[in-house]
């Protein structure tokens, strides 16, 4: 079987890699910003693909998609078109959250966490908790850092937060790895915040915990094969992302060129990275990579994402990697009562240390445009120049190419 | 009986039928006791009371039919204070009112000390009372000529009212002496000494020498922006004063709200924090580092540093570090810049806004070269917003611009013609425009009926027109109170691009749907 891959540059390598190990041959799409239903299906003629794995793409996208696939004798990877139908309706969230018998979030509350509940579900295998993860470090409501298992949550409100998600999950259709996010607030309060029916390779810490590939359990999943994705290990994990933007200048994006990239290394620690040495960081992508540590228990993984840290070395852009080591070393964060809340990175820590001077080198856009026929890849600088001299620089670059 | 005119989309006028000068403060009294939903503010004047609402909270209709219900008091509750002012009668056209009275200076100078004043309504500027005698009074003319500057404290004469001007300003009043009271102190509680219903009564007095001292304006000299160019026009503004007619004080604030909503959001303040309006070509120098955001008119700008010159786009934000200088240059689309820096500008509130208010004078100076801003503390507890919204087209020189007006107030006091005139040709914005005011030019102008208007609430986005029939719209510097009739309002919707226009655009003016009374 041949997979169409619609993914980041950084995610296809990852999905990629699931998918060899699994004995699937890979080829790639277009990017998710330009994956409508004509484009991908030319992408599946083209590259003689006869199945589609997508992520990082919209609800509503990935809806045209398996649409589009249904009429077609390409295999979808994914949720089914009605699974994402129902959840693409307005009152999705409070109907699932009603039969999960929780609340359904509103305004983000400042004194939640945000717990999120990945869960395996097959065709005749019944549904299974993979294991929870805490994402209430946050900005601009994303994660920054993940935690799995949920570092001390009262055993109850787990077990609510599991049965919970196994009813949303079941509600909504799910046939795959389904990640169900929850707020708690301080009363343990819980309430249904979203539902991803397609949770592939955005969970390295619960991977790390575990010890499962997700997509690759994913995969294995392909028809109505049994789920094969019982957890195997009970380890705790801690990933964390790191960014090329300042955090002490409210997380402002750094682009410019990445001069150097140091990973971090030793057993136990994983790196996931989202840029290269060399690379240019633009406003829209500022991720550089993501550092999950596990250890025996939260203490371990601690030490170990502490030294990752700590030997990680960016040049260029600025990186959150200060705010990070501030935040591994509060006591919000580091003690056992673990008192981290959705608002807690941008009220706390956004700010509160010195502005690092932005990038000074040029940032280099590489473009690549066809000149008789054969692809040439152009460096543009972006910074100093604005979009109608780019596009001129690239004009003289195409003429003197020409020209050769 | 009262009448009730639509005054704009978002503002309704009550006009009070009654002689007695304080049948409409006694009317605005009621209205405020009737507390209806909606109600933003009340400007009180001669003979009406402007009612500005929240159409999302109560629709013109049933305001208007809440307040054709309201009685006025059956006695003026207000401010219950009185005050008594100091005059050295010695007033450069005491002679000229004695003439057109036919009495002797002494016996102007005792009428005037023994009568009692009531401040009727505030208005003109900060402070400033219209003071309505108790018992019959003259009729006095304004001067045929305005004076470009009467000193603070002058005692003055106009109509059947009489005033104290707060601090120096222009005008046309007769000057009949002059008092050290200081009717206007920030630093004071109340800051405004008169205010509608306090009873006022001068004593004459020869020890006066000076006029009182007009409270220093703070420096501004500690901030981490440096004003390296200040362009034509560079500001402090935010949402300034609403809500402070009863001392005489126009909310003012920012001329394009969205531009700073836009510039705000995209470093991380809250929507109303302060920023800088800029009109021409402004330089600033950081001294810090910083997290700025320029939106508003489409402008070349770019940040020039020790290693060279990184482009600006609108809407987005950038790093400024010790040394870097952000240069406006050429203005493309729009007129006004508006610049947002992380924490804020933080200049000491006045009234509760950062504000200047150019034509009151409220806020702080005019920034000028040389001065360094302060800036708010960075940890706002929100993210930069990197990815900004759709861009708006605004207008350049020699584009149509459509705005939607409603009519009224005083639309009656256009002829048919004359509103022919006013919706069916276009208005060019002239070059003598400033934040009080766009000065439209027509090539037919406004056939309006004659005579005069007694001063009343004006609107932001209001078109004022003067007997030469060439209309002026009104901007967030506008006076609280106008004398010249107002025919039609701008829309509250399309403020922002009012307050964009640049010289040489042309307006056109549509009845909006809906908007007709």
């Amino acid at each position: 079987m041949r997979v169409l891959v619609v993914a980041d540059d950084a995610s296809t390598a990852r999905l990629a890699r699931a998918c060899r190990f699994e004995g699937l041959e890979v080829a790639v799409g277009p990017s998710p910003a330009t994956c409508d239903a004509e484009t991908v299906t030319a992408a599946l003629e083209a590259e003689a693909a006869d199945a589609l794995l997508v992520h990082g793409v919209s609800l509503e996208r990935r809806l045209e998609l398996a649409r589009a696939t249904e009429a077609m004798p390409t295999t979808w990877i994914g949720a089914s078109a009605s699974c994402l139908e129902a959840l693409a309706a307005p009152s999705a969230l409070s109907a699932l959250a009603a039969r999960a018998g929780v609340e359904v979030a509103g305004a983000p509350p400042t004194d939640a966490r945000r717990i999120e509940v990945v869960v395996a579900c097959g065709g005749h295998a019944p549904d299974v908790v993979l294991g929870d993860v805490d994402r209430s470090a946050r900005r601009r409501d994303d994660w920054i850092v993940e935690e799995s298992p949920a570092p001390s949550l009262d055993a109850r409100v787990r077990a609510t937060l599991h049965s919970a998600a196994l009813a949303v999950a079941s509600g909504v259709g799910a046939m795959g790895v389904a990640s169900i996010a929850f707020h708690v607030d301080a009363a343990g309060v819980v309430a249904l915040v979203a539902v991803d029916p397609d949770a592939l390779a955005g969970h390295p810490a619960l991977e790390s915990a575990i010890g499962i590939d997700l997509v690759r359990a994913r995969l294995r999943m392909r028809g109505s094969a049994s789920t094969d994705a019982e957890p195997r290990d009970e380890r705790h994990a801690i990933a964390m992302r790191i960014h090329a933007e300042d955090a002490d200048r409210g997380f402002l994006p750094s682009p410019g060129a990445i001069e150097r990239l140091q990973a971090p290394g030793g057993p136990g620690v994983r790196w996931d990275a989202a840029a290269a040495q060399g690379d240019a960081v633009t406003v829209g992508a500022t991720g550089l990579a993501t550092i999950t540590a596990v250890g025996g228990d939260r203490d371990e993984a601690l030490a170990l994402v502490n030294e990752a840290l700590r030997e990680v070395d960016v040049r260029g852009p600025a990186t959150t990697l200060p705010l990070l080591r501030r935040l591994v070393g509060d006591r919000a964060f580091a003690t056992a009562t673990h008192a981290v809340r959705t608002d807690w990175v941008e009220s706390e820590l956004m700010d509160a240390g010195e502005p690092q001077p932005r990038a000074t080198g040029d940032a280099l856009v590489r473009t690549v445009v066809e000149v008789d026929g054969r692809p040439v890849t152009l460096a543009v600088p972006t910074s100093l120049l604005g979009e109608r001299e780019a596009l001129a620089a690239i004009g003289a670059a195409i003429a003197a190419h020409d020209a050769e | 009986m009262t009448s009730i005119r639509i005054a704009s989309d978002r503002a309704l006028l009550v006009e009070v039928e009654g002689t007695a000068l304080d049948d409409a403060t006694r009317m605005c009294d009621a209205i405020d006791r009737a507390a209806i939903d909606g109600v933003v503010e009340l400007v009180p004047a001669a003979c009406t009371v402007l009612v500005r609402f929240d159409p999302e909270v109560v629709e013109a209709p049933a305001l208007a039919v809440a307040l054709a219900a309201v009685e006025p008091s059956p006695a003026s509750e207000r401010d219950a204070r009185s005050v008594v002012l100091p005059v050295r009668y010695d007033g450069d056209d005491l002679d000229a009112v004695a003439n057109a009275l036919g009495m002797s200076r002494e016996a102007v100078v005792d009428r005037h000390a023994s009568t009692t004043w009531t401040v009727a309504f505030m208005g003109f500027a900060p402070g400033f009372g219209y003071l309505a005698p108790e018992g019959p009074w003259p009729e006095m003319p304004r001067r045929a000529t305005p004076r470009t500057r009467i000193p603070a404290g002058s005692v003055a004469l106009a109509g059947t009212f009489s005033a104290v001007y707060p601090r120096a300003s222009p005008g046309g009043w007769q000057l009949i002496g002059r008092t050290d009271a200081t009717l206007w102190d920030l630093d004071r509680d109340p800051v405004s000494t008169l205010a509608p219903g306090v009873t006022v009564r001068f004593q004459p007095s020869t020890h006066i020498v000076a006029a009182p001292a007009p409270a220093a304006r703070s420096a501004i000299a500690h901030g981490p922006i440096e004003v390296v160019r200040a362009g034509i026009q560079l500001l402090v503004q935010d949402e300034g004063r609403p809500g402070l007619a009863a001392m005489g004080v126009t909310a003012s604030g920012v001329a394009d709200r969205t531009a700073m909503h836009r510039a705000n959001a995209a470093v991380g303040n809250a929507q109303e924090a302060a920023v800088l309006e800029c009109l021409g070509d402004a330089a600033l120098r950081a001294h810090a580092p910083l997290v700025a955001a320029v939106s508003g008119a489409e402008v070349d700008m770019s940040v020039h540093a020790s290693d060279g010159q990184r482009r600006v786009r609108t809407d987005e934000p950038f790093p400024l570090d010790p040394g870097d200088e952000l240069r406006l240059g050429t203005t493309t689309r729009g007129l006004r810049s508006v610049v947002a820096v992380r924490g804020g500008i933080a200049v000491p509130p006045v009234l509760g806004s950062r504000a200047t208010d150019t034509l009151a004078g409220l806020g702080p100076e005019p920034l000028a070269v040389g001065d360094r801003v302060p800036v708010g503390d960075a940890r706002t507890g929100r993210p930069v917003q990197p990815v900004p919204p759709s861009a708006r087209e605004l207008p350049a020189a020699g584009d149509v611009v459509t705005l939607d007006v409603v009519l009224g107030p005083r639309a009656d006091w256009l002829t048919p013609s004359g509103m022919t005139t006013l919706l069916g040709q276009e208005w060019l914005v002239s070059a003598r425009s400033d934040r009080v005011g766009i000065r439209l030019e027509g090539a037919e102008p406004l056939d309006r009926v004659d005579g005069e208007l007694q001063s009343e609430g004006a609107v932001t986005g209001g078109l004022q027109v003067p007997p030469d029939g060439q209309p002026v719209l009104l901007l967030p510097d506008r006076p609280l109170t106008g004398g010249y009739p107002v025919v039609a309002a701008v829309v509250d919707g399309q403020l922002d691009v009012v307050g964009q226009l640049p010289p040489g655009t042309r307006v056109r003016l549509r009845v909006g749907e809906g908007a007709r009374a």
